[in-house]
């Protein structure tokens, strides 16, 4: 089942709070394939107005060993990071984002180390976005009304080496069920009737360099998706972008 | 019914027992060479992206001590007990006041600041450093990883058991116990580490006993802790302290023509570069009685040393026994009078003031001004003795 959502306020079954964190992002996948969420109407940004700054990349692809333990693969990793990497390509100038690369080189070690800071500012933002926008049972009693979040001033520093006035992040991580997992999925389902095999969960996120404000935050979360092709990268990077605001 | 189910929970359980045999002998990784890049398909790879994530990360990190001819005297030690592993190594010093060193299967050495201030000589640092490339070259956290992902199969299996015979709470406590498996190496690697470890130094030309020092260091410090308790998750995990002191002291006496060299001043030299940082985090944590015996260590070596005074008495002040302050207070005369930092009269100032000695302390505070008069607490200090 794909269902494509694209709406404000995010709408799903509801979900037992006592449930681990772990278990939330599959049991999603069931409800809502992909969600995107603007903090003001209209957008404060416009894809093709203005050049965006595409963060590197952040891939994992991980085998599901029979005990629930997410095996990493490099081989599938490294394909997977060239299939994304071509699959924005792709989106860039069917979408017309105005993407721009970023690069370290010629940098400091001190201006690296400032920028390394913000790339994995983001990481902590992404997931809290994550978990807390997409899981109404977390959500943030501070955080109800319209979608407001912030990565802070310190994203200034990007400014600093690029024109861009936004900032790119994307997150995607796959696992696919192992020879042994299936096996127990089957021992599972006979006892329980349901089993969970791999999983797709990814984000995106727009970031105003001059205030922090997220502009745009798109995620992706399913028991379906691979990114093991190039066709299949594409179609799991079209439904991230999905909801990108467009004039 | 019950006993059905049952008969089919232990023939299942004795079946993913003989899964898991074989998946032990299968998988047993063999030591590895020079050079060694994994194939790119396997659990190895994978595990060798991680860690090269982490690396990349480490690198950049506040944590990491940048001192670059520290950091190239480690890389030398390396070298000479790795030898043909030298090219493969990579050692980073993160700050970190505990002792610990740990080798990723990648061939990123950690070792923590805590460690360098509780060995004394190069042959003990030989000794930590080999037992790390003792895990490397039998990758051990490759046969871990391994035994991790068979132990959560065959915990899933069991707790689907608990679940259906109604153990409903009890069904998680496999994966907890699996995945405190998951922490460590077991004490056979351990073991595995320490007999390579020795053997490495030893050829190496290091003095092999001071292997047995380190640990014998170790459970000095831990004896003198009145909060250490026994046991804990670590002891659970690696074998005891005194019998792996034990066991490389009778692994030290076997080798015959032992070679000698246990280059104190070298070790010491390196050290102290970064001595009165790595003694400002260890009196932070606030351990007193571990705190006396590493100062203690350091003292025998160097008696006189003004800035081992200081910091003896700053953990004596803090622990603030009128008997500690009574000590502290000599001990930060005689540092103050060979020319210790000037933040010894602050402390003199401050002992003198709790143990009474108002007059007194209003001089040392005097001279604390006049060494560093734009110390952050300058300011704190002058409307003290303007009152």
């Amino acid at each position: 089942m794909q269902m494509k959502r694209n709406e404000r306020r995010p709408r799903s079954r509801p979900i037992g709070t006592g449930l681990a964190l772990a278990c939330l992002l599959p049991l999603l996948s069931g409800c809502v394939t992909q969600q995107s969420v603007n903090p003001a109407s209209p957008p404060l940004f416009t894809a093709g107005q203005q050049t965006v700054l595409l963060m590197p990349i952040d891939v994992e692809l991980f085998e599901l060993t029979a005990g629930g333990l997410k095996d990493p693969r490099a081989d599938w990793t490294e394909a997977a990071n060239r299939y994304v990497t071509a699959a924005l390509k792709k989106e860039n100038e069917e979408r017309s984002l105005r993407l721009v690369s970023y690069q370290e080189s010629g940098l400091s070690f001190e201006e690296k180390q400032e920028l390394r800071q913000i790339i994995k500012l983001h990481q902590a933002v992404g997931v809290a976005m994550l978990l807390h926008q997409r899981v109404p049972a977390l959500r943030l009693p501070t955080k109800t009304g319209v979608f407001d979040w912030s990565m802070g001033e310190s994203v200034r520093a990007l400014r600093r080496h690029t024109d861009a006035r936004y900032a790119l992040f994307v997150y995607m991580e796959d696992s696919y069920a192992s020879g042994g997992r299936v096996a127990l999925n089957i021992v599972t389902a006979v006892l329980f009737g349901a089993a969970q095999g791999g999983t797709q969960v990814g984000y995106a996120t727009l970031v105003d360099l001059e205030t922090g404000q997220v502009a745009w935050f798109s995620s992706l979360a399913r028991g379906s998706g691979d990114l093991r092709t190039q066709e299949a990268a594409d179609e799991a990077i079209d439904l991230l972008l999905e909801g990108l605001p467009t004039s | 019914m019950t006993i059905d189910r049952r008969q089919w929970l232990v023939s299942l359980g004795a079946s993913c027992g003989a899964l898991m045999l074989c998946g032990c002998q299968a998988t047993q990784p063999t030591r590895v060479s020079t050079g060694h890049t994994p194939a790119p398909d396997s659990d190895e790879a994978g595990l060798w992206r991680l860690m090269a994530n982490a690396e990349e990360d480490l690198r950049f990190s506040k944590f990491l001590v940048r001192d670059r001819e520290l950091t190239t005297y480690l890389s030398k030690v390396v070298c000479r007990v790795g030898q043909s592993v030298c090219p493969d190594v990579r050692v980073y010093l993160t700050r970190v006041p505990y002792f610990n060193a740990s080798m990723a299967p990648n061939g990123m050495m950690l070792i923590w600041t805590g460690l360098l201030l509780r060995v004394t000589n190069e042959a003990q640092l030989a000794a930590i450093v080999g037992h790390e490339i003792g895990h490397y070259l039998e990758r051990h956290s490759l046969e871990r990883w391994r035994a991790a992902k068979t132990a959560l199969a065959t915990s899933n299996v069991i707790g689907l058991g608990l679940g259906v015979a109604g153990a409903g709470a009890l069904a998680q406590l496999p994966g907890i116990v699996a995945m405190a498996s998951l922490l460590a190496y077991t004490r056979d690697q351990e073991r595995e580490a320490d007999e390579i470890g020795l053997e490495l130094m030893t050829r190496a030309g290091y003095w092999p006993a001071a292997a047995s020092e380190v640990w014998a260091s170790l459970i000095e410090e831990a004896e003198a802790d009145p909060d250490e308790d026994q046991p804990d998750i670590f002891t659970s995990t690696h074998p005891e302290p005194a019998e792996r002191r034990d066991n490389l002291r009778t692994l030290a006496r076997q080798v015959a023509n032992p070679p000698t060299a246990v280059r104190e001043q070298d070790y010491m030299l390196q050290a102290k570069r970064i001595r009165s940082q790595l003694l400002d985090d260890q009196v932070r944590l606030r351990q007193p009685e571990r705190s006396l015996v590493v100062l203690g260590r350091l003292r025998r070596i160097e008696p006189d040393d003004p800035e081992l005074k200081f910091f003896e008495a700053e953990v004596l002040r803090l622990r603030g026994q009128t008997s500690d302050l009574r000590k502290a207070e000599n001990l930060l005369v005689e540092a103050t009078d060979a020319g210790a930092p000037a933040r010894a009269w602050r402390s003199l100032g401050v002992v003198r003031r709790k143990l009474d000695s108002e007059a007194l302390a209003e001089r040392a505070f005097r001279r604390y001004l006049e060494l560093a008069p734009d110390a952050p607490d300058a300011m704190l200090i002058r409307s003290y003795l303007e009152r």
